[in-house]
């Protein structure tokens, strides 16, 4: 018995050390982002509104909202938003870091200028844009003048589908510059000689393009798009400042509708469309990994 | 202050994602104080494993060990000493100098981390003399990065010796380095080792390495010991078949076949290609042992290249080699490739082959082990 | 075999020159903007076409008693250094332990804090700003540094391992058999060698903080907890007229710093970015 004792203490010595060296981590981790997140999970189940007595509900938070028509709204266009500003980062982030893995004179200060966008608070680029879409005082209207492709100004933020676009343009611009470091990482972990090899066996560019880099830089693309768009689905401050959900509730994001049910102190709900998004994400983030077939990687 | 070191029945498992592995059996070992101590072995058979149980890098599963008198790892009792509290000092393969200390600072740490700390006189006045003994004075400012593979060889076994250690553990200290400054640091480890006195657990795959400096070798594979003594007494009496041929260079050769009589009745072993004629005495013995199969070993230098039908097998040398003082002697058989050394360059084509008969291993052909 | 036409060379060239010229536009635009209408008295200067420059709008925003710009930058940096340093400490223990130390988990722990990182904030702030009021702690700058601790952590302790991975097993086991405790052993050899990547995690994770929106909005409530993005979001001017010259001579001073930082120690963004993504 006491031999079990000493046993177990020889064997858990180096386990219980490395628990002491986790512990601030995991309890800062599990205090403040697992139990907040379980709590809203469950308050999610409940009528949580301050001026009537709290009151499990069941899924009913869950039914309203899906029966919602600003609920709907904001779930298809958080996704939609997503989508588009994904693929536009993706496909600029790419060209970008092609030209940045290209030798050139001025390569080093254009990767530094690269990051720029990336440095400027989310806030404060929602202001830029905001002020570059100004109706009165923006330099969009003033180029659109200025060029004579509009006879006069036009107010970008005031119909549903140009403030999409906006929206859509400052996200791309804030956050292209994170993908190209990332797929500019990929690239330069290309070896030289695959491309000498390809050059010798008669590629051209365009085919070397295709055939080499693209494949190649495949799976760090992979992962670059899973942070971005679990970053994306769950964007807010952009948004907000940028076009306060509006025209007319029109760009609402998932996030800002909880936020607003918050506000008004209606908690279940807020929580119910909290835990929709984090439900989202997680699908998201599955799918990502499913098709990337990348689990092995990821395992590694 | 020479220690030794004790090791009873350890084991060792690892426990890893794809389930428990185990790389060791039963490991018992007594290292006298001042020895210097080899453990032999392929990759992979658990020397380093070993060596780190002693450090206290790792801990064994089962069994104990115990260095001088105290008892630094015991499962069964629940001690476990820190490595940091062992006084051993240890040697890598890969040097694993501090790459952001000077050479002097990496010498010094061992002392910097003794509680109470030494005065800073002291210290320096160590490492200084660590430094002179390894003639590596002029390098105490450099970084590591800036030395060559000897020298950082050097700096390590300053850094092992600065502390006065009970025990040097060395893994590997020499394979990094090329053939010709691998000769020359042996002979300096060697004479280092006798001058300081220090027990020393000498880890190596290399079987010259382990026969010139070892006092005594063990002889590990598949986590098991195959054989202790002496350099010289496993390389004359190897007790398996996996001693004899990792033993020695070239290895010794073996032949498996069935004893027979032939027509003239002489014991023979009957082998794929064709009858060895056995001395008189052993086929006696084997046949009065009632062995049916075994194996035949003889090592390079006890086989004499006579004319066909003189020895005791006939076969045809295939590349004679020039090795300088000597000749290597190639015959490709249908059981494997047998090398015969010989002093006298020999022809190639049909030749005979004469065993030294008082040096003629016999292995039991199931157990492999040797026989007598 | 090759066609004739323009020589890939010279077509590369072009390209490059092209795109070199796109991304300069592309990145560098919308931040000239933002000073050129910050130097300027009015924000209508296109469309008049008299421009007039001026500090006007610093000054202003410097020295007004209502806008509380000093306020919310001090708080931004208080809440974004506080949080850097306990992010950084605990992520490196934790990292140390997580590459070198045997013990069940060490693969599951990395994960399940990664997937932790992948909430959503909003699925977060609401339970905290219940809790949070209960415990009277809105409005503090405590209100902030715990959560964003915890947000950014994961970020942080993912380049550490990336790191310390880099660093040869062996030094950590040469320092314990010379008789440095595991204390030691990480802050002799770890650390020191691991320095440029615990760098990183400290520079980012202070730039996320310094830039978070959403719980400052929600869990501070005045110019005595809020800090720069929440400041500079709620600006608004007095008459329902947006003070644009005010309001982006604000954003230029919140942003010149982070900027600086950025370009100074762009290497170790670049790399901290990278091992904290990539090895994710
Ligand atoms: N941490 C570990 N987890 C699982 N198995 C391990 C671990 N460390 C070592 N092993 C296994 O234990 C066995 C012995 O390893 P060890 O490093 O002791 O070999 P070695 O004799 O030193 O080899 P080499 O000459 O290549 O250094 C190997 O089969 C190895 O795969
Ligand atoms: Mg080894």
């Amino acid at each position: 018995m006491r031999n079990k004792i000493a046993q177990a203490r020889y064997e858990r010595k180096e386990t219980r050390d490395a628990y002491l060296f986790l512990l601030p981590l995991l309890a800062l981790v599990i205090v403040f982002v697992l139990f907040p997140v379980l709590a809203t999970s469950l308050n999610s189940l409940f009528r949580d509104v301050t001026y009537l007595a709290r009151k499990f509900v069941g899924l009913s938070n869950y039914a309203s909202l899906a029966a919602d028509f600003d609920f709907q709204r904001a779930a298809r266009f958080t996704c939609l938003f997503t989508a588009a500003a994904v693929f536009f980062e993706a496909v600029l982030g790419l060209v970008f870091a092609l030209l940045l893995n290209e030798s050139f004179r001025g390569r080093g200060l254009l990767r530094t200028v690269v990051l720029i966008p990336w440095a400027i608070p989310t806030i404060v680029s929602a202001k830029i844009w905001k002020l570059i879409f100004d109706y009165t005082y923006g330099v969009l209207n003033f180029i659109v003048l200025a060029l004579g492709l509009s006879s006069e100004k036009i107010n970008w933020l005031g119909s549903s589908i140009s403030a999409f676009w906006s929206l859509v343009a400052a996200e791309v611009w804030k956050t292209t510059p994170f993908m190209v470091l990332i797929l500019l990482a990929g690239l330069q972990a290309i070896p030289r000689e695959v491309y000498q090899q390809a050059q010798i066996d008669g590629a051209r560019m365009g085919r070397r393009l295709w055939r080499i880099t693209l494949p190649l830089v495949w799976p760090v693309l992979t992962i670059a798009l899973i942070f971005r768009t679990i970053d994306s689905l769950r964007i807010f401050d952009l948004v907000y400042v940028l076009t306060g959900g509006g025209p007319g509730g029109s760009t609402k994001t998932l996030s800002m509708l909880g936020f607003e049910y918050y506000s008004n102190d209606s908690f279940g709900r807020g929580s119910a469309v909290s835990v929709i998004t984090f439900l989202l994400v997680f699908a998201v983030t599955i799918a990502y990994i499913k098709l990337g077939r990348f689990e092995r990687s990821l395992k590694k | 202050m020479a220690c030794s070191v004790e090791l009873k029945n350890v084991d060792k498992s690892f426990f890893t994602l794809r389930g428990r592995v185990d790389v060791m059996r039963g490991i018992s070992l007594h290292i006298e104080p001042r020895e210097l101590f080899v453990l032999l072995g392929p990759s992979g058979c658990g020397k380093s494993t070993l060596l780190n149980m002693i450090a206290g890098l790792e801990k064994p599963t089962a069994g104990s060990i115990t260095i001088g008198d105290a008892v630094v790892a015991d499962p069964g009792r629940g001690v476990f000493i820190d490595p940091f509290r062992r006084n051993v000092a240890m040697v890598f393969q890969s040097y694993a100098l501090y790459p952001h200390m000077t050479v002097r600072a990496n010498i010094a740490f061992p002392l910097t981390n003794l509680k109470p700390r030494p005065p800073a006189g002291d210290i320096g006045r160590k490492v200084r003399e660590a430094a002179r003994l390894l003639r590596i004075e002029e390098l105490l400012d450099r970084k590591p990065a800036e030395l060559s593979g000897g020298q950082r060889q050097r700096v390590a076994i300053g850094r092992a010796v600065v502390r006065e250690p009970k025990v040097f553990l060395m893994d590997e200290p020499l394979s990094n380095l090329d053939a010709q400054l691998r000769t020359e640091m042996r002979a300096q480890l060697k004479e280092l080792q006798r001058r300081l006195g220090i027990t020393t657990v000498y880890v190596t795959h290399d079987q010259m390495e382990a026969m010139t400096l070892g006092d005594r070798i063990a002889v590990l594979n598949e986590g098991v010991i195959q054989q202790l003594g002496t350099p010289a007494g496993v390389y004359a009496h190897p007790s398996n078949v996996f001693v004899a041929r990792f033993v020695g260079s070239p290895p010794m050769n073996l032949f498996e076949g069935a004893v027979k009589r032939d027509e003239n009745t002489r014991v023979v072993l009957r082998t794929a290609d064709g009858d060895i004629l056995l001395p008189e005495r052993l086929g006696a013995d084997l046949v009065a042992q009632g062995k049916e199969r075994c194996i035949l070993g003889i090592r390079p230098e006890h086989i004499e290249p006579v004319a066909a039908g003189q020895g005791n097998f006939d076969s045809r040398i295939s590349v004679v080699e020039n090795v300088g003082s000597e000749y290597l002697a190639s015959l490709f058989l249908k059981s494997g490739h047998i090398v015969v050394r010989a002093q006298h360059e020999p022809q190639p084509g049909p030749a005979g082959l004469r065993f030294a008969s008082d040096r003629l291993h016999v292995f039991d052909a199931g157990a492999r082990s040797s026989v007598e | 075999m090759a066609r004739p036409g323009i020589p890939e060379e010279t077509c590369k060239r072009i390209l490059i020159a092209a795109g070199a010229a796109l991304l300069l536009v592309f990145a560098l635009s919308p931040f000239f903007w933002m000073l050129w209408v910050s130097l300027t008295s009015r924000p209508d200067f296109l469309f008049t076409k008299t421009v007039e420059y001026t500090l006007a709008n610093y000054t202003n925003v410097l020295t007004s008693p209502t806008l509380h710009f000093t306020d919310y930058f001090r708080n931004s940096l208080i809440v974004a250094s506080v949080t850097a340093v306990a992010v950084t400490l605990i992520a490196s223990v934790a990292g140390y332990a997580v590459s070198r130390m045997r013990f069940p988990g060490r693969v599951a722990i990395p994960l399940f804090v990664l997937a932790m990182s992948m909430f959503p904030p909003i699925s977060i702030v609401g339970y905290l700003y219940q809790w949070f009021s209960s415990l009277g702690l809105v409005n503090t700058h405590a209100a902030l540094i715990f959560p964003y601790s915890a947000l950014t952590v994961s970020l942080a302790l993912w380049i550490n391992m990336s790191y310390f991975a880099q660093i040869p097993v062996d030094l950590d086991r040469a320092a314990l058999v010379d008789g440095a405790s595991r204390m030691a052993v990480l802050f002799k050899i770890v650390f020191p060698l691991a320095l440029p990547g615990i760098f990183s995690a400290f520079l980012l994770v202070f730039i996320a903080c310094f830039n978070e929106f959403l719980f400052a909005l929600m869990l501070t409530i005045d110019p005595f907890a809020q800090t720069l993005p929440v400041g500079i979001a709620l600006f608004e001017g007095l008459h329902g007229e947006v003070p644009w010259g005010n309001l982006m001579a604000a954003s230029a001073m919140a942003t010149l710093p982070l900027v600086a930082l950025t370009l100074i120690f762009q290497k170790y963004i670049v790399q901290g970015l990278m091992g904290g993504a990539v090895k994710g």
